[in-house]
């Protein structure tokens, strides 16, 4: 078996690209991007060379034991939990892999280009080996616990990555938001973990599929898990991290916090798919959950102006389509959302990195446009991406999101409330990203003179992977649905179906053309809604409620329970330590009679206790 | 006329009266000398029930060593004077220790009047050591087989005292040599 | 009637000696006499031991006896030379003076 392959490469490339770096923080010398950079890629390739071995392995299966199993060691040993760090490849997981693995390596090769001038390279290239690791080990592994432990690798991955820039306070602050708001999310996953293992006394995840759980558990278990999963899918209400992580490296905001890391939630809850959704509950939370954040992620990145937080927005709209459609029971469609948002959001990720790289770290849209002439790869690249995510035929996203939107609306845990939030989000979709289109490479230029003059196409190394990207966002629609998971959803007739994938592209052109018409030639920067430009001020209700809110609760704490109880009580057992020391100081006389007499009544006392005190002894 | 009995009405009562002058008496000396005559008392009582062995030893080593030890310390510190500190301890003081004690007593000699129903529990009758040939072989015996090793620890228990007791006594010069 | 003499009677003397040392090791503050105080406690201990001896019918009693006369005598001894020790530093035999520890 070669499973292990898998994610041994990756653990090379960080060890090696870990150990470089300290030998260059040793010796004070820099090790070129180049050499750390195509360690890290050619561990990627390598690994992403094993996840199509073994998945063109796995399609030659019968469906019934699409399964390749891999024990690496005994893990965990403790009485009556004994776990196996094994590896377990499955259609699902397959499709994660290839993911991962696929756009990873197009990420690490992209990044090469990318962090050219960057001081530490090796650190970026480890961060981003141990990154795919745990990715992989969070997609690979067989429990729940080895699949927390891929769970917590990637979010400390993120957090190293997303403060990658150390130097800037803001940077490491949104890294330490990241890592904390996830922290929240992982709190409920170890409960779910306790809960499944009181319940079901197993952790694996094939048994727990098929032992299930009581009616009455499914209910807290499935809001867990689904809680955790809100916290690493950036979903409402532990969303507010995401916006913020764009502080990394934008290979990075790409890699991890739009085409994998982000996407594990959706991994889990499709995973666990047979065992929550026997509760309506459960899914009903989940779809309500999906839809709103599809609708208003989606109107807070129509007030963006940074180029990477329209994205950002953006990804968590698209997440909450992938919610949305494992809510009403599509989990395929969620599943094949995930892959081909995967392609498009890398893509455009890649290309707003490409944009950034050109105009030398300017984000604002405002600041840029009119740059298709000069930057033509990136552009048309860009434009395709642009297609994929408006879901426009025959581009990936008009495949995996008309599915979503068809199911919301007929499938027998849809809604028509769910259908209307998600054509709106289309819509408001269309709207935001010819905005950002337009206003970066089309109308009159409002770039910095001084910028302009140095504005140059992305290098080839930069450019491949967009290309091979764009290719992907095209076509990736057409490899289908990649699993079936989960109850087989009802066809209605293809009337409605046709309906429905007309109407979500017509409101797509509709919404494109009026953002065309309001932007197309925009010469200055826009007033935007700050209710909207700051996250409708999630953040602000965070600070108030729980930020001040503890430290309130804090400061009461510590007038009320330190200075009233806690300090009074101190005092005064000081006081009363130094009353009784007082009173018998008196009987500590030094005379050797005093302390004889004493002697001798205590003795009478003892005495005259055990004799006659106490039964036992009395009958001497 | 019981003889026995009458005895032990003698030496009890000289114990008890020898003992109250010892702790009583202002001179140390006189103190020391009821000390003799209560030792003397009990190894009579001793004779009495037929601890023979014991009674010897106790006029041999009491008598004869520890005595001779406390006499040779008073002359040696010019003791023989009166002292009056039983008359410096307060009168509270001396009443409570005094009404303490009295209940010990009671309580004491309340405890020890059940012996009179304990059942024994060994077989060394007083017949028995006769036939043995005495109380002297049979303690002799005991002591030399079953309880020699306790009986050899107690040749370092008097090693020990000699050592401590020559080192304490032993006179420091000003020049911190030793004399 | 006179009784026999049994070997419990003794034990109320050894009683009434041992209650009569507590008071004197209590009562008086001349080192030596608390000493000998302390031997009539002993002695009178051993008088319980023989006496218990006899009434069970045993020798360890006896035996026990032997060792306590041991103990006496070296305490007798270590205690006669912490009493010299003492009084060529201090000049007393009053315990009452003898309270350096205290502070």
């Amino acid at each position: 078996m070669i499973l292990s392959l898998l994610i041994l490469f990756p653990a090379v490339g960080f060890l090696i690209n870990g150990l470089l770096h300290l030998m260059a923080v040793n010796s004070k010398r820099k090790i070129s991007a180049n050499v750390s950079g195509f360690i890290a890629t050619a561990a990627m390739v390598a690994s992403f060379g094993v996840a199509l071995y073994q998945f063109l392995l796995l399609r030659n299966i019968p469906a019934e034991g699409r399964i390749f199993e891999q024990t690496l060691f005994n893990w965990i040993s403790l009485g009556k939990l004994q776990l196996d760090f094994t590896l377990r490849l499955d259609s699902l997981s397959a499709v994660f892999c290839l993911v991962i693995t696929g756009v990873g390596s197009l990420i690490h090769l992209y990044s090469i280009g990318y962090m050219h001038d960057d001081e530490t390279p090796a650190k970026y290239f480890s961060y981003l080996n141990l990154f795919c690791f745990m990715m992989l080990n969070l997609v690979l592994g067989a429990t729940l616990p080895h699949v927390f432990l891929g769970w917590e690798g990637v979010g400390l991955a993120s957090y190293l990555l997303i403060g990658y820039w150390y130097r800037d306070l803001e940077k490491v602050a949104a890294g330490q938001k990241a890592f904390i708001m996830n922290r929240i999310g992982d709190l409920a996953f170890l409960l779910a973990m306790f809960l499944a293992f009181r319940a079901t006394g197993t952790l694996d995840l094939l048994q727990l599929q098929k032992i299930g759980l009581e009616p009455a558990l499914v209910l807290p278990f499935g809001l867990l898990i689904f809680f955790a999963c809100t916290g690493k899918s950036a979903q409402i209400p532990l969303f507010t991290w995401l916006p913020d992580a764009m502080a990394g490296p934008t290979p990075v905001s790409a890699l991890i916090h739009a085409a994998t890391m982000v996407t594990s939630g959706i991994y889990l809850l499709t995973r666990l798919s047979s065992v929550i959704s026997s509760s309506e509950t459960v899914l009903m939370v989940i779809a309500m959950t999906g839809a709103v954040t599809v609708f208003l992620s989606a109107l807070m990145a129509c007030a963006q102006t940074d180029i990477k937080k329209v994205l950002a927005y953006s990804t968590i709209s698209q997440l909450g389509f992938m919610f949305l459609g494992c809510g009403v029971g599509a989990f395929d469609a969620g599943v094949f959302h995930v892959m081909t948002h995967a392609f498009f959001k890398a893509l455009l990720f890649l290309g707003a990195g490409s944009v950034i790289h050109a105009l030398h770290g300017e984000q604002d849209i405002f600041k840029m446009g009119g740059l298709m002439k000069k930057l033509p790869i990136t552009s048309w690249t860009f434009i395709m991406g642009w297609a994929a995510i408006l879901g426009l035929p025959p581009f990936s996203g008009f495949f995996s999101k008309d599915e979503i939107i068809y199911q919301s609306l007929t499938s027998p845990h849809g809604s028509v409330s769910f259908f209307i939030l998600a054509v709106a989000a289309a819509f408001l979709t269309a709207f935001y990203m010819t905005r950002l289109l337009v206003l970066v490479f089309f109308g009159p230029s409002r770039v910095d003179a001084k910028v302009a003059a140095k504005i140059h196409e992305s290098p080839m190394l930069m450019a491949a992977p967009l290309i091979v990207l764009s290719i992907l966002a095209l076509v990736g629609g057409w490899l289908g649905a990649p699993v079936h998971v989960g109850a087989e959803t009802t066809t209605e007739s293809h009337a409605i179906e046709y309906a429905v994938m007309g109407g979500s592209v017509v409101m797509a052109l509709i919404g494109a053309f009026i953002a065309h018409k309001k932007y197309g030639q925009t010469s200055k920067a826009e007033k935007v809604n700050s209710f909207l430009l700051n996250g409708m001020k999630w953040d602000s209700f965070y600070l108030c409620t729980f930020g001040t809110g503890t430290q309130k609760i804090a400061t009461g704490i510590n007038t009320f329970f330190e200075e009233m109880i806690v300090q009074r009580l101190i005092r005064w057992s000081a006081v009363a330590v130094d009353l009784s020391g007082n009173i018998l100081k008196i009987a500590q006389s030094g005379s050797a009679q005093g302390y004889l007499a004493m002697m001798a009544i205590a003795i009478f006392a003892i005495l005259a206790w055990v004799i006659y005190g106490v039964g036992q002894y009395g009958k001497l | 006329m019981n003889l026995g009995f009458f005895a032990f009405c003698v030496f009890s009562t000289i114990a008890i009266f020898g003992a109250l002058s010892v702790v009583l008496k202002k001179n140390p000396v006189s103190s020391a000398f009821a000390l003799v005559m209560v030792f003397f008392a009990f190894a009579g009582l001793y004779a009495l029930i037929g601890a023979h062995l014991i009674a010897a030893l106790q006029i041999l080593v009491y008598t004869g060593a520890i005595m001779v030890l406390f006499v040779f310390v008073i002359m040696l510190l010019n003791q023989d004077t009166p002292v009056n500190d039983l008359k410096e301890s307060s009168g509270l003081f001396k009443g409570v220790a005094a009404l303490a004690l009295a209940g010990l007593a009671m309580i004491l000699i309340h405890t020890v009047l059940r012996a009179q129903d304990i059942v024994a529990v060994g077989q060394l009758t007083e017949e028995k050591i006769t036939a043995q040939g005495g109380n002297l072989r049979v303690v002799s015996e005991a002591l030399f087989s079953d309880h020699v090793f306790h009986f050899e620890l107690t040749s370092f228990l008097l090693l020990g005292a000699i050592v401590s007791t020559v080192a304490l006594a032993k006179r420091k010069t000003a020049l911190g040599g030793e004399s | 009637m006179i009784p026999e003499l049994q070997p419990w009677m003794l034990l109320i003397v050894a009683m009434i000696v041992f209650t009569i040392g507590l008071l004197g090791v209590i009562v008086r503050k001349n080192l030596l006499i608390m000493l000998m105080s302390i031997e009539l406690m002993l002695n009178s201990v051993n008088l319980c031991f023989v006496a218990f001896s006899r009434i069970h019918h045993l020798v360890e009693g006896d035996l026990t006896a032997l060792f306590v006369m041991t103990v006496a005598a070296a305490e007798s001894a270590v205690g006669l030379g912490l009493v010299i020790a003492l009084f060529r530093t201090l000049r007393t035999v009053d315990s009452d003076q003898i309270q350096m520890l205290r502070d």
